[in-house]
């Protein structure tokens, strides 16, 4: 997997994740891992700057779940209707920007 | 329950790190959220076969280096916020988006680009010297510059322009295919036209987009040198984001003509005043002025070169010891406090000069930002 591409998708990958439920970090690692059937397996790193900008920016808010394994309780994100609203914008642009280099390079 | 007894030290101590530099409140609830996800795998690792030495091994080395951790936390937490300059590619976010995704509050960065491409001038006759000749057809020469400084500013990309005003609440177009109408929330209609083009993107020197819209109904004010914080009204832009000299000096000395109008009764509003302001780049003598402001303030010299309305200015950044170091082609100079006492003629063997603040001071009221320093005379050293 291209690291570089990862990076300039991170924000749709994690908003397309978090689409249909909210989910707490360790989760979305995983889903990602078996949704894609292994292909993305990101480090666990980028992820919490990730979505602490993503909350900042309204785009997900916090929501406590279950008491976790110290005791306290995970902090799950879930999609906003601004999120929503952006997610929907940045697929659009994804469909525009795969479909574009796919004409480019006769694929 | 959890495979491991205790919070291990190589725990803790790499959550201090991960969580190093944050605001109290934040670094709590981050400690606790890496931690949760720490045990999590702990106990995922273990499941699989792992002992919880190696688990708790293999956990952190998959979270990746605490340090690295910290610094995308700091960059969410306490900078301003960044949104990527819209380029040609086809990633390019609409202004739509800048909106929905950016804040309401905080500034909005804008890169500066500090070298324009070197287009080459053309002359009849004879040709400078230091010049690299590009074509020669007839009397007619083409060169570049070898020295590079011709060329070098501080230049802002109209579209990233356009889409940091529509993010906070301003109105932008392109009209013409390449000038760039836009309005401030309560301002007046004013126009940007580029400067230069590169890559098929118009570019202005950042200097003008101050220039256009102080003398209207907007508030505007400066802040910063090397990355100049500028307020139009309720608009805040950043130009450059790690700060360079070459971005301030550029910036302040190409906004000099506009802050000497500023501190000039306003121009007749039928005719044109011809008004001529240098800046010394180089050369001259060098001042060092003691001042009062704090560290980081922008400071601007202003003396008059010849009768008429000719000008010349330097603008330097206050030290932390309070000095700041301007140039004047004058070498022994006497401090007032207004624009009518510059005379280009020294009285006592002084010329008169002027110090105005000019960061954080509304640029439509810059005569309040005039000082006078405790030492009223400067000479330059020799």
């Amino acid at each position: 997997m291209n690291p570089d591409l990862l990076r300039g998708n991170l924000d749709l990958i994690l908003l397309s994740i978090l689409e249909a439920r909210p989910l707490y970090g360790f989760a979305i690692i995983q889903e990602a891992r078996s949704r894609t059937e292994g292909y993305f397996d990101f480090k666990e790193g980028s992820l919490y700057p990730a979505l602490h900008r993503l909350e900042q920016e309204g785009l997900l808010a916090p929501q406590l779940g279950e008491v976790g394994r110290n005791g306290k309780p995970r902090k799950y994100y879930a999609l906003t209707d601004r999120g929503r609203v952006v997610l929907r914008a940045k697929r659009e642009e994804f469909r525009a920007f795969t479909g574009a280099v796919h004409r480019l390079t006769g694929g | 329950m959890t495979s491991l007894t205790g919070t291990p030290a190589a725990l803790t101590a790499y959550l201090r790190r991960a969580t190093w530099g944050l605001p109290r409140a934040r670094q709590q609830e981050l400690w606790d959220e890496l931690e949760e996800h720490v045990l999590t795998s702990v106990d995922h690792l273990c499941a699989l076969g792992a002992s919880p030495e190696q688990a708790l091994s293999q956990a952190l080395r998959e979270l990746g280096p605490p340090a690295r951790v910290s610094a995308g936390m700091t960059q969410v937490y306490l900078m301003p916020k960044v949104i990527l300059a819209a380029t040609a590619s086809a990633l390019a976010l609409s202004a739509a988006l800048y909106a929905l995704a950016g804040g309401n509050e905080g500034s909005v960065t804008l890169p500066v680009l500090t070298q324009r491409p070197a287009k080459p001038t053309c002359v009849r006759g004879t040709v400078p010297r230091n010049v690299n000749v590009v074509s020669r057809q007839g009397n007619v020469t083409c060169f570049t510059f070898n020295d590079l400084r011709p060329y070098q500013g501080a230049f802002l990309n109209l579209s990233a322009v356009r889409d940091a005003l529509e993010a906070q609440g301003g109105r932008a177009d392109f009209v013409n295919g390449r000038s760039l109408d836009f309005r401030l929330p309560g301002g007046r209609n004013s126009r940007l036209t580029p400067f230069f083009t590169a890559n098929g993107q118009g570019y202005i020197s950042a200097d003008r987009l101050v220039t256009v819209v102080v003398g209207g109904p907007t508030r505007v004010t400066l802040n910063n040198y090397a990355a100049p914080l500028v307020r139009l009204g309720s608009v805040q832009l950043r130009f450059g984001n790690s700060g360079s000299q070459t971005v301030g000096r550029a910036f302040y000395s190409g906004l000099a003509p506009t802050l000497v109008g500023q501190l000039l009764p306003p121009a007749p509003p039928n005719g044109s005043r011809t008004l001529t302001v240098s800046y010394n780049l180089t050369g001259g003598s060098l001042h060092h002025v003691q001042t009062a402001l704090p560290a980081g303030e922008v400071v601007l010299l202003v003396n008059r070169e010849s009768q008429g309305n000719n000008y010349e200015t330097d603008t330097a950044e206050v030290q932390p010891d309070g000095s700041a170091r301007l140039r004047s082609s004058k070498g022994k100079l006497r401090f007032t406090s207004s624009m009518d006492q510059l005379s280009p003629y020294p009285s006592g063997g002084r010329t008169p000069a002027l110090l105005v603040r000019v960061t954080n001071v509304p640029l439509n009221n810059l005569k309040s930002g005039i000082f006078l320093p405790a030492q009223p005379t400067s000479d330059a050293p020799r």
